[in-house]
């Protein structure tokens, strides 16, 4: 019965957003053409990358809010290396590795401080934007090498490099959580942290992956967004940890923890990025655009909150 | 004559609190020579009342607290546990009332937690899956082990945890209130499976409040009443009425102050109010300077039924009618406008703001009444306070300490003043005394006493059995979610009388 209901929901979502897609792609020329769509989700990428990390982090309970300043940070460390002369791979290994870092850390300060991870993430965040703004005295870098602007601009059989990037990651990471026995205790560890204390699990192995993956997947997403745009912005970070966050609550990821699916998050970010490129094509202005997915996210979460507290309400026995 | 694998004597514990520390200064034991013991393949019934020390000894075997003095032998080893691990470890499994499952997870994955199939990097989900099944039919338990937990039946999920605990090789486990929330269908099931593991060799331990079924799984039955070990029977012996009277036996000492005299005019009457969907309806009444006492057990309702009236909970359906006049959409704020408060189940977590001191506590559900216009007169404020502290005399250093710092029985009466001083009509008291000391206890009772003198009307929820007794004047009982019965005559106040209602 509950299974039913829930299913029922979960089809109702679909199939709204399939009416959507439908109705949009007869109003708007070119919408639903083949090029298109690779192209939003080349668009979505970075968002959907750092919504991997986000979704894994939320299920154990916890938010990051470090992903702005990573990808402002990682990819300023890895801009700089490739402008002294490094090679392409070395110094988008250190961006990466500079990010794991920056989770690894947020990790143990959660883990072993307790800390809430609201205040550590947002802490390293505000310092790794600083640390972009240092690292080149608050300029733009720009003019990478071919290699690297390839990743974010080039295509392989006419589909676009960052699509299988994003592909690759969500791919990694669902076969984590769904697959590994690592996954499974992510899920324990946000469902009941009792019961996997008591079963002998170390929680803080599972909150250093956790923060460590995030901060990793955002330093992937700050080296790709500079590669789409051959420059490293110090400001570019913006407000990707927000909309990774909305992307993975769209795609059902429960704030409560315990709850989601990754390649769900990944739904979510496209889910964002079709709608933006619609209210482009319909030539809306950007500032009303933030106000028109501002509210459809607000509308989702209320909806799935509300019918979350009724079945909770008439589930309950005496 | 089979063989003894746990041998617990003259096992004693000191009170402690909720991180199982000890409190300093005090010496109230919960646990007092406590002699238990346990054979190999039988079925060993602990009864008590609540507070008899049933969770305790338990959570002492489960290695989830350590005891203070005696000495604990489990499969002729003497052990001392510092955590659960050891106990588990020993072949120990603890089925807690509250279920250990990890409710987002399928069936699987929580009989697997921790110990894994896994190949190099994936699980190795197939076989998972296979064995769970295997382990799930032995117990003739159909259930696809991909369904997640919380899709099952409290029954279902029992049944998992029990599969779980065997699966560690468990040589003795313990299940407290297994039939709490069950069914009679699932219950015969229930019972089915404890014999499949007792012909196993399997022993356990089973606590329980339901008489009925004692008898027929039980091979022993030790009762417990306030902390002491009463007697040991066999249930070839068991008599309804001698192990009533083995857990009830004390005598009631004067704790209880009854001087008020209910008046005639009704304060609230409730009618046909449904707590839940497909409840039967729920009709009671309280009048002016009466105490109403609700039994019933944990879960029956009684807290629900409570936050219904005090509009901090959603109802189905039903009439309540407070001073004489019908409310509709009633919410706290305008229930406390009108003088009807509600002093929750648990203080530390719905009645006091703990990390705020004394005096702030205490005004906090009366500022819009004593301060119109928004401004707080300090002075005003603690010359309350001070003057309610004295009044109900709360043991403090200071009124100006934190909430956080004082005893639990002065919590109490701290979280009791916040209602006292917006001149309450009627009083929703929920456990009033749980887990507070004895004299506390009686200066609470005295409180009550007084207040119901002054013509206050009070509903109080309690799980105690002589404080329902002693300081009620009428008694409903609660069962189910409903009322399963009234006492109004004093000579119907027994215990043996509300547990005929309660079970």
């Amino acid at each position: 019965m509950l299974q039913k209901i829930k299913a029922q929901q979960k089809m109702g979502m679909i199939l709204v957003c399939v009416i959507l897609f439908v109705i949009l792609g007869s109003r708007i020329p070119n919408y639903l053409t083949l090029s298109n769509i690779l192209n939003v989700i080349r668009q979505s990428a970075i968002v959907s990358l750092v919504a991997y990390g986000m979704a894994m982090v939320i299920i154990v309970k916890g938010i990051d809010l470090s992903s702005g300043g990573v990808i402002a940070s990682c990819a300023m460390i890895s801009g700089l290396m490739m402008k002294a002369g490094m090679p392409v791979p070395l110094s988008m290994a250190a961006g990466l590795l500079a990010g794991a870092v920056m989770g690894f850390f947020n990790g143990v300060m959660v883990e072993k401080l307790e800390v809430p991870a609201f205040i550590t993430t947002l802490v390293v965040g505000q310092v790794g934007n600083g640390l972009a703004l240092i690292l080149n005295s608050g300029n733009s870098l720009g003019g990478f090498p071919d290699s690297y602007v390839f990743l974010g601009n080039g295509a392989i059989l006419g589909i676009p490099v960052s699509d299988y990037i994003t592909f690759l990651f969500v791919i990694v990471a669902a076969l984590i959580m769904g697959r590994t026995r690592l996954g499974t205790y992510i899920y324990a560890l946000g469902g009941n942290a009792t019961v996997v204390k008591q079963q002998g699990i170390s929680s803080a192995k599972i909150n250093y992956f956790v923060f460590t993956f995030s901060g990793f997947c955002a330093a992937a997403a700050g080296i790709l967004l500079s590669a789409q745009m051959n420059t490293v912005h110090p400001q570019q970070g913006g407000n990707y940890q927000l909309d990774a966050v909305a992307a993975s609550v769209i795609g059902g990821v429960s704030m409560a923890g315990g709850e989601g699916k990754v390649y769900l998050a990944l739904a979510g970010a496209l889910v964002i990025g079709f709608l933006r490129n619609a209210l482009n094509l319909l030539g809306l202005h950007p500032y009303y655009q933030n106000l028109v997915v501002g509210v459809i996210i607000v509308v989702v979460v209320a909806v799935s909150m509300y019918s979350k507290n009724k079945q909770l309400e008439a589930d309950q026995v005496f | 004559m089979s063989k003894v694998i746990l041998k617990m004597q003259n096992i004693t514990k000191y009170i402690f609190d909720a991180y199982g520390k000890p409190i300093h200064g005090t010496d109230v034991k919960i646990l007092k020579d406590v002699n238990f013991d346990v054979h190999e393949a039988e079925v060993h019934i602990l009864v008590g009342e609540n507070g008899a020390g049933k969770s305790t000894l338990m959570k002492i075997l489960g290695g989830i607290i350590p005891y203070d003095e005696g000495s604990m032998e489990l499969f002729g080893q003497k052990v001392s546990f510092t955590n659960p691990r050891q106990s588990q470890e020993m072949g120990v499994g603890f089925i807690h009332q509250e279920l250990n499952l990890c409710q987002n997870l399928n069936v699987a994955e929580n009989l697997f937690l921790g110990r894994e199939l896994s190949g190099r990097v994936f699980s190795n989900k197939k076989e998972m899956y296979k064995r769970s099944r295997e382990m799930l039919m032995s117990l003739g338990f159909d259930i696809d082990p991909r369904t997640k937990v919380k899709n099952l039946s409290t029954a279902q999920q029992q049944i998992v945890e029990i599969v779980k605990v065997i699966s560690y090789d468990s040589k003795l486990v313990i299940m407290d209130e297994p039939t709490a929330s069950l069914t009679q269908a699932e219950i015969d099931h229930l019972f089915e499976i404890i014999r499949n593991m007792v012909k196993q060799g399997i022993s356990v331990i089973y606590i329980s409040h339901r008489f009925e079924e004692l008898k027929e799984i039980g091979d022993r039955l030790t009762v417990l009443r306030d902390g002491s070990c009463v007697g040991t029977i066999d249930m070839k012996d068991f008599d309804h009425d001698k192990v009533v009277n083995m857990m009830v036996g004390r005598t009631l000492t004067k704790m209880y102050t009854c001087t008020h005299t209910p008046k005639e005019n009704e304060i609230l009457r409730v009618e046909d109010l449904r707590i839940g969907q497909g409840t039967e309806p729920v009709n009671i009444h309280v009048n002016a300077g009466e105490i109403v006492g609700i039994g019933g057990l944990v879960g029956a309702g009684r807290t629900e039924l409570a936050k219904s009236i005090f509009g901090a909970r959603k109802y189905f359906g039903g009439r309540i009618t407070y001073l004489g006049e019908e409310i509709h959409g009633q919410t706290p704020r305008r229930m406390i406008e009108k003088g009807l408060m509600y002093l929750s189940e648990d203080r530390k977590i719905e009645g006091l703001v703990l990390p705020m001191d004394l005096v702030c506590n205490i005004s906090l559900a009366s500022l819009p009444r004593i301060f119109k216009n928004t401004y707080i007169k300090k002075d005003v404020e603690e010359k309350m306070a001070r003057e309610m502290i004295g009044e109900i005399d709360v043991v403090c250093n200071s009124s100006r300490q934190l909430a956080s710092t004082l005893s639990g029985g002065n919590q109490q009466k701290v979280a009791l003043a916040k209602w006292l001083v917006t001149n309450p009509k009627l009083l929703i008291l929920d456990e009033p005394t749980r887990g507070i000391d004895v004299n506390a206890k009686a200066e609470i009772y005295e409180i009550m006493d007084r207040l119901a003198g002054s013509g206050v009307g009070i509903l109080m929820i309690s799980s105690e059995l002589p404080e329902l007794i002693g300081m009620s004047d009428r008694i409903y009982i609660m069962k189910q979610g409903t009322i399963s019965g009234e006492l109004t005559d004093h000579k119907e106040f027994r215990q043996e009388t509300i547990l005929a209602y309660t079970i």
